[in-house]
């Protein structure tokens, strides 16, 4: 007995020493070659699909062909191409905004096409126009602040499962058929862009069948995170994002950085993208975190609107508490 | 029953007037000493052309084209400038609203000089059939366009040394085709949203020439080619006459693909090889220390053996 147990442990230890080698060798080995190369399709590639009697078939990746599968499996392939053109982008491209504060009046028509277009909550805001004053000596005003997709992004950096990404034309996005809820990329934004959907979201009942869409994050799904997204759906068909279009007070110029022109949303009218900023002394936000924003501001000079008199007695509250 | 509906009109239209007048008023009050204002210099064509751009890239997008009673349903209206009640304002009134703005209505005090907005009052005014120049000023009466042809053509002659191009505009005078003189002309660059204009439009001279230098700075594609569109600016005079032809005056932009890197921010693919190599070394050295503990334990065993 003790001879057959002494046997047995041996055995045992021998399969973990000679395991464990294999296991290591094994994981760094195939992380090694999994991280090196990119995931591209080969040809005779074989992806699992299901049949519409629920078995399990291999097919040929390049012999898939939309028409000859059953209805349910093309709007999951239409899911597919979604995510695929999503996370590619639109090539040429280097999406720029760039927000004139001088002409901002608070007018949030910005905000609300916003949140009808991305189905948001009054609360949930991908774009924000925030009520700024630095010190009491400086006059305050007021600031929309949308996502920066920043070219050196701190949010994608420490996305776990690889749902938020920045595509090739500059644009950060989010996948919500990946995304797990842990919230890192809200923790990693110094610019507090990102929003989680803590509960139903606005139109769950509503969007329920709808095929989600990337570039428009919609349907939103609740333990997931939204943010703002140029939107790259519009873009896609060759228009100016929704907020951009929506200001009545031409706040808002936004273009194509490759081409060196930026069209105002309200007045229609082109400009260089870098004349604008030179000329009106353009700067980014909190460039000292080496972000690189692609989101521009012109300072409040020469304001066409008073800051809000409501506005600034609050404010005025507001410091009086802190002190 | 004839005898109610009378009644019932006469009513709605006191309450109609009433509103309009109210509406009229809308608690604007502008200072004596303003409302007598006027312009320094005589209202003349260019300056109203020149007013015509202002409003168009300022006031268009609340406003619409004037005439057209197309603005923006904004509460307060903000209405539509050939309408009485705008016609009704001095030109001292309607400068120092334009300067100092109300509500939803911008200040452009100083976003537009003085003469930038008696240039914009020049244009509204040009609507206002019964205006009557104030006293001691304005007397010029708005001329029409100085062109009266029709069926005008777009000529076009290149300079690709210099990257000039001259633009001769011709029209239709009583079945003769002439030179086109006082025409404006719009050199543009097509970009992603929009037109981007070279320069200020350019007004033809007598022999109905508009000259316009291009950039050779400009992005355009990777052979530097650039889509460049001639249009007459005053379309709804004039009807759409445009010319569009490709350039390879720009300069060459070769697309790189950021996703072709290997970056921090890239995702799990495209990470650093720097970080590779160290995170899977570390993970390597952890197992290979892990290793050795066994081997000295197994060591250690067959010690004891002995």
């Amino acid at each position: 007995m003790s001879n057959s147990k002494g046997k047995k442990s041996t055995t045992r230890r021998d399969f973990l020493k000679s395991g464990l080698f294999i296991g290591a060798a094994a994981t760094t080995g195939i992380g090694l070659f999994s991280s090196f190369t990119t995931p591209k399709e080969t040809k005779g590639e074989k992806v699992k699909v299901m049949t519409s009697d629920g078995n399990l078939v291999e097919v040929e990746v390049n012999k898939l062909e939309k028409p000859n599968l059953p209805k349910f499996d093309s709007a999951s392939l239409d899911l597919n191409e979604l995510q695929k053109r999503g996370r590619e982008g639109i090539a040429g491209k280097k999406w720029v905004m760039v927000i004139d504060l001088s002409k901002c009046r608070n007018a949030r028509k910005c905000m609300d096409a916003c949140q009808h277009a991305h189905h948001l909550k009054p609360e949930q805001h991908h774009i924000n126009v925030l009520q700024m004053q630095t010190d009491d000596n400086l006059a305050p005003y007021y600031m929309p602040k949308p996502c920066m997709h920043c070219d050196n992004t701190p949010c994608t950096k420490v996305c776990p499962v690889d749902a938020t990404f920045k595509r090739q034309d500059g644009i950060v996005l989010i996948d919500n058929e990946r995304c797990i809820g842990c919230r890192f990329c809200v923790a990693a934004c110094p610019y507090s862009a990102r929003v989680f959907n803590w509960s139903e979201t606005i139109d769950e009942k509503k969007d329920n069948n709808d095929t989600y869409n990337i570039e428009l994050n919609v349907p939103q799904k609740k333990g997931t995170i939204t943010k703002c997204l140029f939107s790259a759906d519009r873009l896609r068909e060759n228009k100016l994002p929704y907020c951009v279009s929506a200001c009545p007070n031409g706040t808002y110029w936004f273009g194509d950085r490759n081409e060196d022109a930026v069209t105002n949303g309200t007045t229609g009218e082109t400009v260089r993208f870098s004349e604008l900023v030179e000329k009106n002394a353009g700067y980014t936000l909190m460039p000292e975190l080496g972000t690189k924003p692609s989101v521009y501001y012109l300072p409040a000079k020469d304001r066409v609107f008073d800051f809000d008199e409501e506005d600034k007695k609050r404010l005025e509250e507001e410091r009086h508490h802190e002190h | 029953m004839k005898f109610n509906i009378f009644n019932k009109s006469i009513l709605t239209g006191f309450v109609l007037s009433l509103a309009f007048s109210l509406s009229a008023q809308d608690n604007w009050t502008v200072p004596a000493n303003e409302s007598g204002k006027v312009c320094p210099t005589p209202f003349s064509s260019t300056m109203k052309m020149d007013g015509k751009d202002i409003f168009n890239k300022n006031c268009k997008s609340c406003h619409g084209d004037i005439g057209k009673n197309n603005f923006v349903p904004l509460t307060p209206e903000p209405g539509d400038p050939a309408s009485e009640k705008f016609s009704k304002n001095s030109d001292g009134d309607l400068f120092f609203k334009i300067t100092n703005g109300k509500g939803a209505m911008p200040k452009f005090k100083d976003q537009l000089s003085e003469s930038e907005r008696w240039a914009v009052i020049s244009y509204i005014r040009s609507f206002h059939k019964d205006y009557t120049p104030a006293e001691g000023g304005n007397e010029t009466a708005l001329e029409a366009a100085s062109f009266t042809g029709k069926d005008l053509k777009l000529f076009v002659n290149k300079d690709q040394v210099n990257l000039e191009i001259t633009t001769e505009v011709q029209g239709n005078v009583d079945g003769e085709m002439v030179p086109a003189n006082g025409v404006r002309v719009g050199f543009f660059i097509k970009r992603n949203f929009g037109l981007l204009p070279v320069c200020e439009p350019v007004t033809t001279d007598d022999k109905g020439i508009a000259k316009a230098k291009f950039p050779n700075d400009l992005p355009g594609d990777s052979l530097g080619n650039y889509n460049i569109i001639i249009k007459l600016i005053d379309d709804d005079m004039f009807g759409k006459v445009e010319y569009s032809e490709t350039l390879a005056w720009g300069k060459s932009f070769v697309y790189d693909n950021p996703l072709n890197h290997r970056a921090m921010w890239g995702n799990r693919g495209n990470a650093p090889i720097w970080l590779l190599l160290a995170y899977f070394g570390m993970l390597l050295s952890a197992f290979v220390v892990i290793g050795y503990v066994m081997l000295q334990l197994k060591k250690l065993k067959s010690l004891g053996k002995k």
